[in-house]
């Protein structure tokens, strides 16, 4: 039996030919999102998969996208009537998400409706999530949250503001 | 036995075919799954978010307690800056990322869950202008934005089922899931401080905030030069960086290479040395670039 083995799969080499190339074509084969959306506040259709190619168009948060191919970590879209790339990093497969926090003063959720602060703090509260029970969970590590209440206060402090040029 | 198969030897063949179409299923099925993005992968909810948070809030704290912040406002604040205008390009728009300095010599950089990054004073003081601190906040944006610990954690919001949730380890009513949960949050401690990250977690992160870096305007070569320069550091300011990461060595060639795929025609990035010399002087740091 050990000296038919290889003759037979001698015998059968294009039959395994074949099926290796489906193996490489179906590794090969990405499924792709049925919509893409622009997650970022604004994201570069380039003419080419690289961060230096030429802009075609520029999209903005939450808009929609056709993808129609993928190569490495971009995507090829359609928008309207133009085709261009857009890199993974900047789009999701679901509408983007509005600002969520366990510290705001209102917090917006999904679906965009806007959830009073003394709810959000109800809600919290009820699954534990409160200051006292987060600070006194014990373990090995001290922690420190008083730095991390100043850090996050000084966060705060720097309200959202549009794209800047960069002065050299 | 070398002609065509004899009808004994048939039904291996239609057994290898069958075989072939079950990978080609599986591997047409697991290339889907690499292409999915964090959004797609988990289908996030804002419940998700908010454990997301919560947790990395309580990683942060502890970071906090080992390495003491520094309360340099001025620094603090522009750092921020420099952080926002990169997370305008991060896919986690629904993320407040908080930056803050850590007051040590050692060269690092760290982020928790839900966005709590940090940089040390010893890491800016290595850095020769703003495209570099840019590069260092970029790699742990990415890794933010990838969900890298919270993925490989499990940990999920309060309405998924299956195993407890993060909401409800967090629960104060039962002392098992407070435990449980303080587990999980040293659990991410210890490999933020001391085992490290996977390192294609690292090595995605570094390629991504080559494109974050693009995006926002800043050279793209920035990380691979900070890099470069780390790798000539003493020890003792580079042990988080030499035993928790890739070789240094490894994560700067596969800089190049991206670099030279992505930006092979350098020339128009800015790199904001003017500004961030103007800081440091004024945060009385001593940049090596000044």
């Amino acid at each position: 039996m050990n000296a038919i083995r290889p003759v037979w799969l001698w015998a059968r080499r294009n039959w395994l030919l074949a099926g290796l190339a489906c193996l490489v074509l179906g590794a090969g084969t990405i499924r792709l999102p049925d919509k893409l959306y622009v997650q970022s506040l604004q994201a570069s259709l380039l003419s080419e998969p690289r961060t230096d190619a030429g802009q075609l168009a520029t999209a903005s948060r939450g808009d929609r996208l056709e993808p129609i191919a993928k190569k490495g970590r971009w995507y090829r879209v359609r928008v309207g009537s133009i085709e261009a790339w857009v890199h993974e990093l900047l789009v999701g497969n679901a509408a983007p998400m509005s600002r969520v926090s366990i510290l705001g003063d209102d917090v917006e959720l999904g679906d965009n409706a806007r959830r009073r602060a003394s709810e959000i703090t109800s809600a919290a509260a009820s699954r534990g999530l409160t200051e006292a029970a987060r600070e006194n969970l014990g373990g090995t590590h001290s922690a420190d949250y008083d730095a991390l209440s100043w850090l996050e206060q000084i966060s705060r402090q720097i309200t959202e503001s549009p794209l800047e040029e960069l002065e050299e | 036995m070398s002609g065509f198969p004899s009808a004994s030897t048939r039904p291996r063949f239609w057994i290898l075919g069958l075989g072939l179409f079950g990978l080609l299923i599986a591997s047409t099925a697991l290339a889907g799954k690499r292409d999915r993005l964090p959004a797609l992968e988990d289908n996030i909810t804002p419940a998700d978010v908010q454990a997301e948070i919560a947790f990395g809030r309580q990683v942060a704290a502890r970071v906090l307690g080992v390495h003491p912040l520094l309360r340099d406002p001025e620094l603090t604040i522009y750092v921020n800056r420099v952080g926002r205008r990169l997370t305008q390009f991060s896919n986690r728009p629904e993320l407040e990322f908080v930056f803050g300095v850590l007051d040590s010599d050692e060269a690092t950089a760290l982020s928790a869950p839900g966005g709590y990054v940090f940089v040390t004073r010893g890491l800016i003081e290595q850095m020769h202008d703003e495209a570099e601190l840019a590069a260092v906040l970029a790699h742990e944006i990415v890794h933010v934005g990838a969900r890298h610990l919270v993925r490989d954690l499990e940990i999920r919001g309060a309405d998924t089922g299956g195993l407890a949730s993060l909401a409800q380890l967090v629960g104060g009513s039962f002392d098992p899931l407070r435990a449980a949960f303080s587990e999980v949050v040293e659990e991410v401690v210890d490999v933020l401080l001391e085992e490290g990250r996977p390192a294609q977690d690292e090595l995605e992160s570094d390629a991504g905030a080559l494109i974050l870096l693009a995006m926002a305007g800043y050279d793209p070569a920035a990380l691979s030069r900070l890099l470069t320069r780390l790798e000539g550091l003493s020890p003792d300011r580079t042990k988080s960086l030499r035993e928790l990461y890739p070789p240094l060595s490894e994560r700067i060639a596969r800089l190049r290479e991206e670099l030279d795929r992505q930006t092979p025609d350098a020339g128009q990035w800015k790199t904001g040395k003017d500004r961030f010399d103007e800081q440091l002087e004024s945060s009385r740091l001593r940049s090596q670039g000044l």
